[in-house]
């Protein structure tokens, strides 16, 4: 079996763009000589399926051997190593057919179980194969795989595809129809590759941070960040609180303290919560004794899940004032926790003055591994912290990430979490929110200062429509406490201008999506807040009956418009159509010669002649051609010929039967 | 997994597969699988630029599906079948497809589809083959294969398909298809697609005719040497009602006067009118050469390979003894006995194969209703042909029996061909331990090598 020719040069720019992306030019050139000269060449090897069967089992060998290296040393991206490889494994194979007699390999070769099948072969599937066009794909998957990002793949890759598949068009159609499919397909792909790359991201980044996020609000523990991870750092622009605050002052409302850092993961040693009852009577949790001059006042309305939430509060709160059916917790770091009934839930809080509840510092407060303080020691040395007054060491970092650093969402760093750090603090000196509060805690300690690491959001965006301020996903925040002068005081390494990057990041969307859920916020407060207003209750009613209504009958169109399609009658069958010899052989029948049963066409026109009753030379040379029409190939048939004689024949019938009768 | 979702599932496993095999080109296969490569490589897009040849594949066999609505086939197709066909011998016949439109039409393909029979979860318990042997682990354990292989025999053969061919215009042409029976019995054809590709050459648009036919596959059949059958002939009072006058079964013979005793349904009235004197015919008796054939069929394996060969064997048997000077028995139990009578013109050869064509295993071993019947008529009969599947003791009952009563009896014994047969010493052979050249092994696997053994001396090899 020869298979259709592939384009010149096709399998060679396959194998070049693999060597150009793996680093092997020089091996490439050579294999691409070698598959090309294979037009040219005239020695062939004459190859059993045995000998297919062999190279075949070598290739798969060589192919497992190479998967399980790779997948040792790297894990499961040791698989997409494997797949860069497959070109140079599968390279055999593709020489056994290109310089073997068959130019094609049997199918049972690549399929082991096909070789021991004794049953009938199967004609569902074809004997031999053209594994030329499979290796080519090999090849630009392999170079997709092992290239880095370059802007120039997609068109060769789609260039070198096209040229492929221009060889296996339907030719049917005028060439301008193909090449315009074509160019609309390529034009369309491109935009839908930069879209699939965009929604990848956005979804993996989605599900990662909705997974962080959530178990950030609920683990006092364990602190998961985005340290490490390269691409852009995409935010949720859900609204998760509403905050009325009298003094329109923007504030850090924190979450959890953290004290140690391994591997992108903040930890909180110590983090025990404590039950707190409120005051007797009334609604009002008293975390710890009011100030002398009474402080300033924040109600945030926000929702409960059905699990532990992690309360947002400013710092030196002193005063919870919520609904009676809740639990509070709270611990020596400042963190509350709440446990109650699912659904809007609405608190006051209390805050200001020097009112300090954190824990004094403890060892973990001030410990650093020793890479963690071989990383930043350069740092301290560089920036003369070591001996400098708290104040000034706080100030001189302050300036230092303010002046030297950049606020970014996007890492273009290499995603190797133990470096990014490093990376950040010495190269690219950017990044969001928590590379700088975690250096910046390293660097405190370095510096000789208790520190620790604190979560919650920064209450910056007033909505002045409705009066209070909005705190969204992506107003989540990173910052440090640190302690000195006797007590512990939060200050904030991220330059200023991260706020206005973060709005600047928002899509158009998201104007779109306030207005639905100020309307699904203010329908919650209508209904925390509900009278026994009928009215509305009916007329709700009869809306969703009259929209029940109108589904219905809109379903029932439809279905009716189906079954009319499904019961559309056929046409029916077209009649069977027979040899014209048929038509003699009735005919004779009809005359009074019956044909006995299990008598062949032959015997009985044999017998019909002994017996004398009709003369059947012209018939039995009519009967060969009938036979040959009826069994024989194609080529020997002769249709023509045998309606002709039919129709001499059944002409003479019709001059003997005027003769007798005249 | 539950066995009816697993049988649904393949069910639906298979109308998916065949969907795509007549809608997909070889290139549209290529170009689906390369999405799936493609599509699980870069899955993860900041890994790698695979996602970039997942779309553009995508994007194609997506356009390359509209494609498809750029224009309808309006073609007319004809199936011509031979009248016959065997086993295991690949059919050849034809398709008339005409264009009557002014198109020409290029690329072309059609599959002619037979009506296929999804195996029940019991025929699939039923069913084991020799083939089972050679799937892998995952295969047995999840049975997609054996599953397919008892479709493919319970449909009896694979649709036949012919690719790329061109149709002018105004013209129609006959296409010759090839089509391999996998079983005996009835093939039902159902429909007939033809499949015109869109510009790219992906996908196909079909036109679906329906054109029901069926066609009677008759069992293999092997080379028999002659049979050299003992037995002398037997008497057949009232000779055989359907048979015509040849050589000395003139049941007819004379007329002569009326003598005291004859009985009045002798009487030839006619000549009596004619010579006013009694006149009574006279018959000559019969005495000719009855053979009984008698095919074991109780097996409880669907599809049994043994039965298969047995059916076969039978087959062999009905063409290598058939001549018009004896008679020839055909008796097997399904739900009750039936018996087909063929030679001296009653019925022929091409009679008893479509009957044998049609027998199916009964999983009832009862046998003793076979053997009442045959030694009933155990006084007409010259010699017994059994062909048995197993030789337990109603069966050496029977043929004690029957040579007991004068019967030559030949026993043609089916064993499986993964199995070697057992010693076949006196004790084994029992009521045929004087006569072992009466008892042939056949492999269910290799009847031919079996059955041309036949005639030649001691049958008891195996």
């Amino acid at each position: 079996m020869n298979p259709r020719p592939l384009p010149p040069g096709l399998l060679a720019s396959g194998l070049l763009l693999w060597g150009w992306s793996m680093d092997l030019l020089p091996v490439a050139i050579l294999m691409a000589i070698i598959v090309e000269a294979a037009r040219w060449l005239p020695w062939r090897v004459a190859m059993t399926t045995t000998d297919y069967s062999r190279v075949s089992d070598l290739t798969s060998v060589i192919l497992a051997a190479v998967s399980i290296v790779l997948f040792v040393k790297y894990l499961h991206q040791g698989l997409f190593a494997a797949v860069t490889w497959m070109p140079a494994v599968g390279f055999l194979l593709l020489c056994s057919q290109l310089y073997s007699e068959g130019q094609s390999i049997p199918l049972a070769a690549l399929i082991y179980r096909l070789r021991r099948q004794r049953a009938p072969q199967d004609l569902r599937w074809p004997e031999f194969v053209d594994v030329r066009p499979a290796y080519f794909f090999t090849t630009l998957v392999a170079a997709s795989i092992a290239l880095p990002r370059v802007n120039w793949f997609y068109p060769v890759a789609s260039v070198l595809l096209l040229v492929l598949l221009w060889r296996y068009r339907a030719r049917g159609y005028t060439p301008a129809l193909w090449l315009v499919a074509v160019a609309l397909s390529v034009a369309t792909a491109y935009a839908g590759e930069i879209g699939l790359n965009r929604f990848s991201i956005y979804l993996q980044d989605y599900a990662t941070q909705w997974f962080m996020q959530d178990w950030r609000q609920r683990n006092l523990t364990q602190a998961a960040t985005f340290i490490g991870r390269i691409g852009r750092l995409k935010t949720s622009n859900r609204i998760i609180m509403r905050i009325e605050a009298p003094n329109r002052q923007s504030l850090l409302l924190r979450q959890a303290v953290f004290n140690h850092y391994q591997e992108s993961f903040w930890h909180g040693s110590g983090n025990t919560a404590e039950v707190r009852q409120p005051d007797m009577g009334t609604t009002i949790w008293r975390l710890q004794a009011a100030p002398a001059v009474a402080g300033n006042r924040l109600t945030v309305h926000t929702f409960l899940s059905d699990d532990v939430d992690v309360l947002a509060l400013p710092a030196g709160s002193y005063e919870i004032d919520a609904s009676p059916d809740l639990a509070i917790y709270d611990n020596a770091y400042g963190n509350v926790t709440v446990a109650g009934p699912a659904g809007p839930f609405s608190y006051s809080v209390r805050y200001g003055g020097d009112v300090v509840r954190d824990a004094p510092p403890g060892v973990l407060d001030m410990w650093l591994s020793a890479e963690q303080r071989a990383m930043v020691q350069p740092r301290v040395d560089e920036l003369g912290l070591q001996g400098q007054p708290p104040a000034r060491v706080v100030q001189l970092l302050q300036g230092d990430f303010q002046n030297n650093f950049r606020y970014t969402l996007q890492q273009r760093a290499p995603a190797v979490v133990d470096d990014a750090l490093r990376y950040f603090l010495y190269q690219g000196k950017a990044g969001h929110c928590e590379y700088f509060a975690t250096t910046g805690v390293m660097l405190l300690r370095a510096a000789g200062l208790p520190a620790r690491y604190v979560t919650g959001y920064a209450m910056t965006e007033y909505d002045a429509d409705n009066g209070f301020f909005i705190v969204r996903n992506s107003h989540a925040h990173a910052w440090i406490s640190v302690y000195f002068a006797g007590r512990w005081h939060e200050v904030d390494f991220t330059p200023s201008q991260w706020v206005a990057a973060e709005e600047a990041s928002r899509g158009w969307l998201t104007g779109v999506y306030d207005v639905f859920a100020n309307a699904w916020f203010g329908i919650h407060r209508w209904w925390a807040q509900r009278a026994e207003n009928w009215t509305y209750y009916l007329a709700g009613a009869a809306v969703l009956l009259l929209l029940g209504y109108v589904l219905r009958d809109w379903r029932r169109q439809a279905w009716r418009a189906v079954w009319r399609r499904v019961s559309d009658p056929r046409p029916p069958p077209p009649a069977m159509a027979a040899s014209p010899f048929d038509d003699i052989v009735s005919e004779l029948q009809r005359s009074g010669a019956p044909r006995y049963q299990g008598e062949t066409l032959r015997q009985w026109l044999q017998r019909l002649q002994r017996s004398g009753s009709i003369e059947t030379g012209e018939l039995l040379s009519l009967l060969e051609m009938h036979y040959r029409y009826r069994f024989a190939a194609p080529a020997t048939k002769n249709e023509a010929a045998l309606r002709q004689g039919v129709a001499a024949w059944y002409a003479r019938q019709a001059d003997d039967k005027r003769r007798v009768r005249s | 997994m539950n066995a009816s979702l697993r049988l649904r599932l393949f069910r639906r496993a298979h109308l998916l597969s065949g969907w795509m095999q007549r809608h997909s080109t070889g290139t549209g296969n290529f170009v689906s699988v390369g999405l799936l490569v493609s599509g699980v490589l870069g899955f993860d897009t900041t890994r790698n630029m695979s996602y970039q040849i997942f779309c553009l594949l995508a994007v194609l066999g997506g356009v390359a599906l509209a494609g498809t609505r750029l224009r309808r086939l309006h073609c007319v197709c004809q199936r011509h079948l031979p009248a016959l066909a065997t086993v295991d011998q690949p059919l050849h016949y034809r398709i008339s497809v005409s264009n009557p439109t002014v198109t020409d039409l290029r690329d072309l393909s059609l599959v002619d589809e037979l009506l296929v029979a999804y195996p029940d979860r019991e025929q699939l318990q039923r069913y084991t083959r020799e083939e089972d042997a050679t799937d892998n682990w995952f295969d047995r354990r999840v049975g997609f294969p054996r599953w397919v292989r008892l479709l493919r025999l319970l449909t009896g053969a694979d649709d036949a398909r012919i690719e790329a061919f061109d149709l002018a215009a105004r013209q129609s042409r006959d296409l010759e298809l090839r089509l391999l029976p996998l079983r005996r019995g009835t093939l039902h054809f159902s429909r007939i697609h033809l499949g015109d590709r869109e510009p790219l050459g992906l996908w196909r648009r079909e036109l679906t005719c329906e054109a029901p036919a069926s066609l009677l596959v008759l069992p293999r059949r092997y080379p028999v040497p002659a049979l050299r059958l003992s037995g002398g002939r037997q008497h057949h009072p009232g000779g055989i009602s359907l048979a015509s006058a040849v050589g000395e079964t003139s049941e007819f013979h004379s007329l002569r006067d009326y003598r005291p005793g004859d009985p009045l349904r002798r009487i030839h009235w006619r000549s009596w009118a004619h010579t006013g004197a009694p006149v009574v015919k006279t018959y000559e008796e019969e005495f000719f050469v009855r053979h009984a054939l008698l095919l074991d069929t109780y097996s409880e394996i669907a599809a049994d390979a043994c039965f298969e060969a047995a059916v076969s064997t039978a087959a062999s048997v009905v063409c290598g003894v058939q001549d018009q000077e004896s008679l020839l028995d055909l008796l097997f139990i399904e739900n009750t006995v039936y018996c087909y009578t063929s030679g001296r013109h009653v019925s022929d050869e091409l009679a008893m194969l479509e009957v044998l064509a049609n027998v199916q295993a009964t999983a009832n071993n009862d046998f003793s209703q076979l053997a009442d019947y045959v030694l009933g008529h155990s006084h007409g009969l010259s010699s017994v042909i059994c062909v048995l599947l197993s030789w337990d003791a109603s069966r050496r009952e029977l043929v004690r029996s029957l040579r007991a009563r004068g019967v030559n009896v030949l026993v043609l014994m089916l064993h499986a061909a993964s199995l070697p047969p057992p010693a076949t010493d006196s004790t084994f052979l029992g009521p045929l331990a004087d006569a072992p050249q009466a008892f042939y092994w056949i492999n269910a696997g290799d009847p031919a090598s079996g059955l041309a053994r036949l005639g030649a001396g001691s049958g008891v090899r195996p």
